[in-house]
């Protein structure tokens, strides 16, 4: 195996590793912007150039292989002239826009000029070349060619990934200039990659554009709930609400990237939130507290059971819930109020867009759960439609609903379904149809405000994380569930997600053999596989 | 002297294929084909010819680098995208003797195993490309290109590409990348073109000059073509000689022929008896020379010995009372203009030393500039892709270096120090 | 470096000023000394009328903040949020928005400064990267009715 000493430090690879990928390996970062892990190799920024002994000319460390017993340095003082060469070059053209570009504070521009620049700028002002700024170019996206490097990251990743081929570059010599062609605006669903690999402020995504500036927000891992692919993302929140999501690398599910539909999947976690327990008294709504919320729900289950008895009652799932609650859901409908009538709200399909890159017909995160955990009608009872029309025609007398959809009904069908049931609750994040007209309503926290695992179509189990504590009055639906099943008298001890999860690994097949807390970064596929 | 291209351009009608053939045209792609193609590639070889395109890579050693076994197409391309200021020595083959060129490809195309050959010419040469459709149009009426060349079961077709102006189109991966339809910028070298280049396919890159020697080396022998020359050197070239002197042109000579001598005796000498102040040897890329280095033999060594390069041996002569900074910013203007944009030293770099030299000669220039632009040109070398950077950084480090007091001067006073020639 | 600087504390009190009644005296007469020049030399009296009389700031005293502004009247803040970003009360809150003008293209939708929590330390003018917040108005004295009017709003810091 081709072994290479970077400065100093040695580091075997196998054939066809590259100088900058063998660098990131041993933690040694050499500056690039037109490299990118995930597209093809163009090397025109000439950021990297790296002295390789016995060759006399620097060569780009991102187009050159590690040879047999390469040593290469990027400490000399020829590489550091270079580099600081290269970056004045970039600048000479940039504007000082830095205060209202949405990109200071995570530009490679700026944190390169602080590394490797601090020269007084030797460029007259009056000589800079003007560009078009502002430029909505389609999607979610805004162009200004003047913060340019002109890597053609974009490019790449538009011919390489989505193979749309929207954006090419313009002029010649420092007038080159990226753009669309005329009036053929970005056509695809994957833009906002674009913004995320784009080393400086030229491409920013208008989702985001002025909305928080980059160091306040604070990271954590998640998984996207926009659709069944289960792509892992970045959630960067700061102040009790979310503000953006990147994708988080997984060779196994989404690579790189993301797409659109998924990434504005987050202002569920930010808007309509249902604050307060509340109930429907006659016509109007009181906000009630927790525990009078826990008391009305224990005392109508009891009354139904006991005029109508437990087939009277039914409960519908949802498939935006992780596996934990699923299963607990379950638990809580068969063994504690004791109803075959369950069901859950199969693939929620709000745009219909699918395609082969990442985007899932299924637009919900955890229906392959739900399927693998059987959640359905037992000994006879009502499957989903069963249970609707049944509720139609009132011989369902209490109905928990989880979530803001029963099945594909439209928001004036839910809400009378709803309304002909005597008594309904609804466990739920945000507001919806369903919320409005159910009697008594549960807020429960959002992807970010609670852990878990989701089953993705592929049937990886993954987890996501809490990064702050549920808004509002909002509870974790696990503790929900588990306080509701106490008082129905269940003799249940789930302090959290994880003893939940270990009780589900034990009694479900599809889920045996895993443990939580070795569930990695990267998920672990499930089904004895 | 023994003339190698130009023997027979005196006559007009060389270009067509009946008085090519009466003078002996087509005798040695006649020979080749009865030849194996190593032994062609060791003619060649022995014939030492240094490419004509600039770089003077050896022929023959570039030939073998193509690889023999490849499942894929193998490609020759012709590189007629004459563009460098001061070099016209193409299109005069071109014009005068298309068939020379047509020959030389048939036999390059096959000594290295190509059945599909483009020629890529330069946009503005309009006639140039229309003479060479007809010659081509010719040689497959006869026989000598298309199916079954001679009887020898050797194929081969030619396209004539015609580029759309510019430059780096001139450069062989630009090359490539414009005949595949992209937007004309170099590759990153390696894969070299003789691994992928057009299509993805092996591909021989050569100058026009460089092919059409190729006849004469099959007819006589590598040892005869390398004899008219220098050692290192072989054959004759074509010296373009152009700017102030009498009798401006190409001229065919042995390589090593005295610099001095071409343009004093040669050419004719300065015009209007001025006296001689430099002289950019090879094409406007080439550092350039004072008056008094430039007797020294004009072939590759000798003229990289006394500091510059011979390159594609445009010889641009350069009387007293040319104002050199004002030369050297039309130089940069043009190199500023021809930067395709892909590498960041060269596409700001050229811009910003153009800046810096219009303003010294608007009477702008400000102390330190002189610095400034040495320290670009520091930043510049070896830092791209292509050449283009050294292209621009060899004439502005070289201007400067030996001529820094007409510089200096045009700062301080804002005036030329003797430029009452206009160019 | 810490640098010591030893005092040595008086021993014990002499016999003058264990009998207060001459310290006393000691002490009224510096009063009365001042009350005689002052009633005749009423200038030099270094009090003034507040609040009918001000005194004048030193140049680089800091006062109330303003929002300055261009040229055709638009602020000059760019709301990057390099101020409530220094700020150490965190007492500035900026909204920005999407200016019509591509030139000037972000701007401040609202700019609050809660002068109940500022600390008047200044570093928000520092941080400025466009000069647009500045404390030079001098002014130091902030009454207003309730808590709400002391929430300073972009309209208020652009008037002067």
């Amino acid at each position: 195996m081709p072994k290479v000493t970077l400065n100093g430090k040695e580091l075997e690879v196998e054939p066809g590793t590259t100088i900058i990928e063998a660098g990131d390996r041993l933690g040694i970062h050499i500056p690039r912007f037109c490299y990118h892990p995930h597209l093809s190799i163009d090397g025109n920024c000439r950021m990297c150039l790296v002295k390789i002994e016995g060759v006399q000319k620097l060569l780009p460390a991102c187009a050159t292989y590690v040879d047999h017993d390469m040593v290469v340095r990027t400490d000399t003082d020829a590489v550091k002239k270079a580099v600081k060469g290269v970056l004045e070059f970039l600048l000479v053209h940039h504007p000082i826009d830095c205060p209202i570009c949405d990109q200071s504070g995570e530009c490679y521009l700026q944190d390169y000029y602080v590394q490797f620049g601090l020269y007084k700028s030797r460029f007259p002002l009056k000589n800079k070349i003007h560009k078009v700024k502002v430029k909505d170019v389609g999607g979610d996206i805004v162009l200004d060619a003047e913060r340019c490097v002109l890597c053609t990251r974009c490019m790449r990743f538009l011919r390489e990934v989505t193979g749309t081929d929207e954006l090419n570059i313009f002029g010649r010599g420092s007038h080159s200039e990226i753009d669309i062609y005329k009036d053929q605006p970005l056509r695809n669903r994957y833009t906002c990659n674009l913004a995320d690999i784009c080393p400086v402020g030229a491409l920013t995504s208008k989702d985001f554009r002025f909305q928080c500036r980059v160091w306040y927000l604070k990271e954590g891992k998640s998984i996207c709930t926009g659709c069944a692919t289960g792509c892992n993302v970045f959630v960067h929140y700061h102040g009790g609400k979310v503000w953006r999501m990147k994708p988080r690398f997984n060779e196994h599910v989404n690579g790189p990237w993301m797409c659109d539909i998924g990434r504005f999947s987050y202002t569920a976690a930010n808007d309509d939130r249902i604050e307060k327990p509340r109930s429907l008294e006659g016509e109007k709504s009181v906000v009630i507290d927790w525990d009078a919320a826990f008391y009305t729900a224990n005392l109508k289950i009891g009354e139904v059971k006991r005029d109508f008895g437990a087939g009277a009652i039914a409960v519908i799932a949802s498939p935006r819930s992780s596996n934990e609650e699923l299963y607990l859901t379950k638990k809580l409908a068969f063994e504690v109020i004791g109803t075959p009538n369950l069901a859950f709200t199969p693939a929620v399909v709000a745009d219909d867009y699918s395609d082969e890159i990442l985007v899932s017909k299924d637009k919900t995160p955890n229906s392959r759960g739900a399927v693998e955990l059987r959640i359905g009608p037992q000994d006879g009872g009502l499957d989903l439609a069963g249970i609707l029309d049944a509720a139609r025609q009132g011989k369902v007398k209490l109905l928990i609903v989880m979530g803001c959809c029963l099945g594909d009904l439209d928001d004036d069908g839910a809400g009378r379904v709803v309304s002909a049931v005597e008594y309904s609750i609804n466990i739920a994040p945000n507001e919806s149809a369903v919320s409005q007209a159910t009697s008594l309503v549960l807020p429960s926290a959002s992807f970010v405000e609670r852990g878990g695992t989701f089953t993705n179509e592929a049937g990886r189990v993954q987890r996501f994380y809490r990064m702050f504590l549920p808004r509002f009055r909002a509870r974790e639906d696990i503790r929900i569930l588990a306080d509701l099943g106490r008082r129905l008298g269940a003799d249940w001890d789930y302090k959290n997600e994880e003893a939940v999860f270990d009780d589900m690994a034990r009694s479900e097949p599809f889920f045996a053999g895993l443990d939580y807390r070795v569930i990695g970064e990267n998920g672990s596929e499930a089904g004895g596989r | 002297m023994e003339l190698v291209l130009t023997k027979y351009f005196h006559l007009d009608d060389y270009r067509f294929i009946d008085t090519y053939v009466k003078h002996g045209g087509y005798s040695a792609l006649e020979k080749a084909l009865r030849m194996d193609t190593d032994q062609i590639i060791e003619e060649v070889k022995k014939a030492s010819l240094r490419g004509r395109g600039g770089a003077g890579f050896p022929a023959g050693v570039k030939w073998g680098f193509m690889p023999k076994v490849t499942d894929k197409p193998k490609f020759v391309v012709v590189n007629a995208d004459e563009s460098e200021p001061g070099t016209f020595k193409d299109r005069l083959i071109m014009e005068r003797g298309p068939h020379l060129l047509i020959e030389g490809i048939a036999i390059t195309s096959y000594a290295v195993g190509a059945h599909v050959c483009y020629i890529y010419i330069r946009g503005e040469f309009v006639r140039p490309a229309q003479l060479l459709e007809t010659a081509i149009q010719e040689a497959y009426e006869k026989g000598y290109l298309g199916k079954d060349i001679l009887g020898s079961g050797f194929d081969l077709d030619v396209y004539v590409h015609r580029g759309a102006g510019a430059y780096i189109c001139g450069e062989e991966t630009g090359m490539i990348e414009s005949i595949e339809g992209e937007k004309g910028q170099p590759r990153l070298k390696p894969p070299f073109p003789a691994q992928i280049g057009v299509f993805g396919a092996p591909t021989l890159v050569n100058n026009v000059e460089t092919i059409a020697d190729i006849p004469y080396i099959i007819e006589h022998g590598g040892d005869a073509f390398r004899a008219l020359g220098t050692e290192k050197d072989g054959g004759t070239r074509l010296y373009g000689v152009s700017g102030f002197v009498n009798k401006p042109g190409v001229y065919e000579l042995p390589a090593g022929t005295n610099l001095k001598s071409i343009i004093y005796e040669h050419s004719g000498g300065i015009l209007d008896g001025k006296k001689l102040k430099a002289v950019i040897p090879g094409g406007s890329s080439v550092p350039v020379m004072k008056a008094d280095e430039i007797d020294v033999p004009a072939d590759m060594e000798s003229i990289a010995e006394a500091g510059s390069m011979l390159g594609t041996a445009g010889i641009i002569v350069i009387p007293e009372g040319v104002c050199m900074v004002r030369l050297l910013s039309i130089i940069m203007t043009f190199y500023a203009h021809e930067s395709c944009g892909k590498c960041t030293p060269c596409r700001e770099g050229t811009e910003w030393m153009r800046i810096i030299l219009e303003n010294i000669e608007r009477g702008e220039g400000k102390e330190g500039d002189l610095e400034l632009i040495l320290d670009v040109c520091d930043n510049m070398e070896g830092t791209t892709i292509c050449a283009l950077s050294e292209a621009a950084v060899m004439p502005a480090e070289s201007f400067i270096g030996k001529f820094r007091e007409e510089f200096d001067y045009h700062i301080r006073e804002k005036k030329c120090l003797d430029g009452e020639l206009k160019i | 470096m810490i640098r010591v600087k030893k005092i040595s504390r008086p021993k014990e009190m002499t016999l003058s000023e264990r009998v207060y009644l001459l310290e006393i005296a000691k002490g009224l007469s510096v009063t009365i000394n001042h009350f005689i020049s002052n009633l005749l030399n009423p200038r030099k009296i270094p009090t003034i009328d507040y609040p009918d009389v001000k005194r004048p700031v030193p140049a680089r005293f800091r006062g109330r903040h303003r929002l300055t502004k261009r040229e055709d009247g638009n602020p000059k803040c760019v709301a990057c949020m390099c101020c409530p970003t220094i700020c150490p009360a965190l007492c500035i809150t900026i909204e920005a928005g999407e200016h019509p003008d591509p030139k000037i293209e972000k701007y401040p939708i609202r700019f609050d400064i809660d002068m109940l929590r500022c600390v008047f330390c200044g570093l928000c003018v520092e941080a400025c990267p466009v000069d647009a917040i500045r404390m030079d108005t001098g002014w130091y004295t902030m009454p207003e009715k309730s808590r709400d009017d002391l929430v300073y709003d972009i309209e208020m810091l652009l008037s002067d």
